[in-house]
């Protein structure tokens, strides 16, 4: 017999033990899962929202934390445009809005004209003019908002005169008006929270190196990064990613533990089993691999279920209105694999010392346990 | 032994002793003991008397405090190698068969081979053709809760010979077996040693499983009182 079918057997032989322990590991995984998609999946919208606007590149301020509450220069989308080798380029106002129901809202400021809008596919209504809004489609179905209704902006009473279908997480719950009301409305004149350009070769890897290299020359003060790369080095999000990271930490630790106490109980209750194996001549390296086995086995049901557990919750988290538009959730069959094959490892590791204990024990006092 | 052998003992204890120091007793005081090749060895003493820790030490399960122990002729050196020994060349039984809850009765019987050349069919020919000779081909499936005692030890008997060894140590293997079952295993046990040739030494305190033995070694207190052919000293 195979020694994962006698790992099973003995794993089922406690069955509620094994459930429980595999539960331990499994939320351990899931919260592992779900917290690091989390940090992942914000990443994912903000980089995906930046290549859903058409930009090849964005720029920030540099040494900004919290980007939207950083500005520039709306003077400086013009300079940006007239740099060798850009096509294009576009500024963006960016704010958060707490909505009549409670609810958080993405709202961009674009300038009329720029090609911003061109990534806006309108489902009702058209494009807002100065003092208007245009709404995703999902935030207005949500708000009960249609074209010729109006929504509460910083206490101003906006008309909505279109709907569009959001091109990405980023504004799924998004709302967007000219760059001239947002900033009326936000009593920011003249800023943008970032820049954003086309370029005339974006196929072309070198050229856009080099544009980056001489445009971060051009504008020291500036973070220039392409866009797909633009959440790459974000302070708030590597603190995030910290802190999630020490999270899941304590909480693997703790399924570690869980594993060790089940197998140490299994080897204690199994102690004259063990004998039996030696007498029959198993070799010290077949019984620490058939407990360890155990754990392993244990580990990646908790791992499999746990994974699929934490994409559940992120997808909830995600859907979730306070953080929709925030979060694209990305995890794929490789961060589960990843996930799982984490958990085993943890089981394994957990098995370690139980399974050494099995092998020192000695044969003939384990032969006459009770 | 009846006769003179030119051949080496299978197993030999010279001069063993097996002290338990935390207890402070003495389970064997310079036991030797020569178990020649093809022949049926009853031990038998009162409780306490350390047949079972000789069982233990022939097998290499423990270590003697005192003397030596030979296999074919050979010291054996440590721990790894009596493994490499049990798991070949010698078959346990023990008294409450200590088959595995969970496992069938084939998969039992499948248990002790752990040769990584051995294919998972070649398992299961062997192992249903051991549990054919020991008259359980359709108990195959069952785990031991849901058989007898003495189909118990049966099962437990086609696992000790799972890797047709030379030498079979049974520890009271009709200690817990009512009459009938008993009858059962000791025919078992006088047939596999007829027909196989195999080496036999059975610890026993029933006058029945020691009848037929080629040598009766009597042990009190640690010590070998005689023994009936020769054997022991």
């Amino acid at each position: 017999m195979r020694l994962t079918a006698l790992a099973s057997r003995n794993l089922t032989r406690r069955p509620v033990r094994s459930a429980l322990t595999a539960a331990g590991v499994g939320i351990a995984v899931g919260g592992f899962v779900c917290l690091s998609g989390l940090t992942g999946g914000v990443a994912h919208a903000w980089n995906g929202g930046m290549v859903q606007r058409g930009a090849h590149l964005v720029a920030l301020r540099a040494g900004s934390v919290e980007i939207l509450a950083t500005s520039l220069p709306e003077s400086m989308v013009d300079e940006l445009a007239r740099e060798p080798g850009v096509r294009d380029a576009a500024g963006e106002l960016v704010n958060l809005a707490i909505l009549d129901s409670g609810d958080t809202a993405l709202v961009s400021g674009w300038a009329p004209g720029s090609f911003l809008w061109d990534s806006l596919p309108l489902v009702a209504g058209r494009l807002p003019r100065d003092g208007e809004a245009a709404l995703a489609e999902a935030l207005a179905r949500e708000q009960h908002l249609r074209p010729g209704d109006s929504i509460l902006l910083e206490g101003r009473l906006v008309p909505v005169v279109g709907t569009f279908r959001a091109p990405g997480a980023l504004l799924s719950s998004g709302i967007v008006l000219t760059l001239r009301s947002m900033q009326e409305l936000w009593s920011r004149p003249d800023a943008v929270t970032f820049l954003l350009a086309r370029l005339e070769r974006p196929g072309d890897r070198a050229g856009v190196s080099a544009s980056l290299e001489r445009l971060g020359k051009r504008f020291p003060g500036l973070r220039i990064s392409e866009s797909a790369r633009v959440a790459e080095d974000n302070r708030v999000l590597e603190i995030l990613s910290a802190l999630n990271r020490a999270t899941s930490g304590v909480a693997l630790l703790m399924a570690l533990v869980v594993v060790l106490n089940t197998l140490l109980m299994a080897v204690a209750e199994r102690t004259r089993e063990i004998g039996v194996l030696c007498a029959l001549g198993w070799p010290a390296h077949r019984i620490l691999a058939s407990i360890t086995l155990e754990g392993v086995l244990v580990s990646l049901a908790g791992g499999l279920a746990g994974s699929l557990l934490g994409i559940a919750g992120l997808h909830w988290i995600a859907t979730a209105s306070a953080l929709r538009g925030f979060v694209d959730p990305a995890v794929g069959v490789v961060e589960v694999v990843e996930a799982t094959v984490s958990a085993a490892a943890l089981g394994a590791l957990g098995a370690l010392y139980p399974a050494w204990r099995a092998i020192r024990l000695d044969p003939v006092a384990a032969l006459r346990s009770e | 032994m009846s006769g003179p052998s030119v051949s080496l003992p299978l197993a030999e204890l010279i001069g063993v002793s097996r002290r338990f120091a935390r207890a402070g007793i003495e389970a064997l005081s310079s036991v030797s003991l020569a178990v020649p090749k093809g022949r049926r060895i009853a031990i038998v003493g009162p409780s306490g008397s350390g047949k079972s820790t000789l069982l233990y030490l022939l097998s290499g399960l423990d270590r003697p405090t005192a003397g030596r122990i030979l296999f074919e002729g050979r010291e054996v050196g440590n721990r790894a190698e009596w493994t490499a020994i049990r798991a070949r060349r010698i078959g346990f039984v023990f008294q409450s068969f200590h088959l595995l809850p969970t496992l069938s009765a084939r998969e039992n019987v499948e248990l002790p081979m752990t040769d990584p050349g051995l294919g998972e069919r070649e398992k299961r020919r062997r192992s249903d053709e051991l549990l054919e000779a020991v008259g359980l081909p359709d108990r195959r499936n069952h785990r031991p809760g849901e058989l007898s005692g003495g189909e118990c030890q049966r099962v437990a008997i086609a696992r000790s010979l799972a890797n047709e060894p030379d030498l079979l140590l049974a520890d009271e293997p009709t200690g817990n077996l009512d009459r009938d079952s008993s009858a059962s295993v000791i025919s078992l046990l006088d047939r596999l040693h007829r027909d196989r040739g195999l080496t036999l030494v059975v610890v026993t305190h029933s006058p029945e499983v020691a009848a037929g033995s080629d040598a009766i070694v009597h042990l009190v207190k640690g010590t070998l009182l005689d023994a009936a052919g020769g054997s022991g000293t």
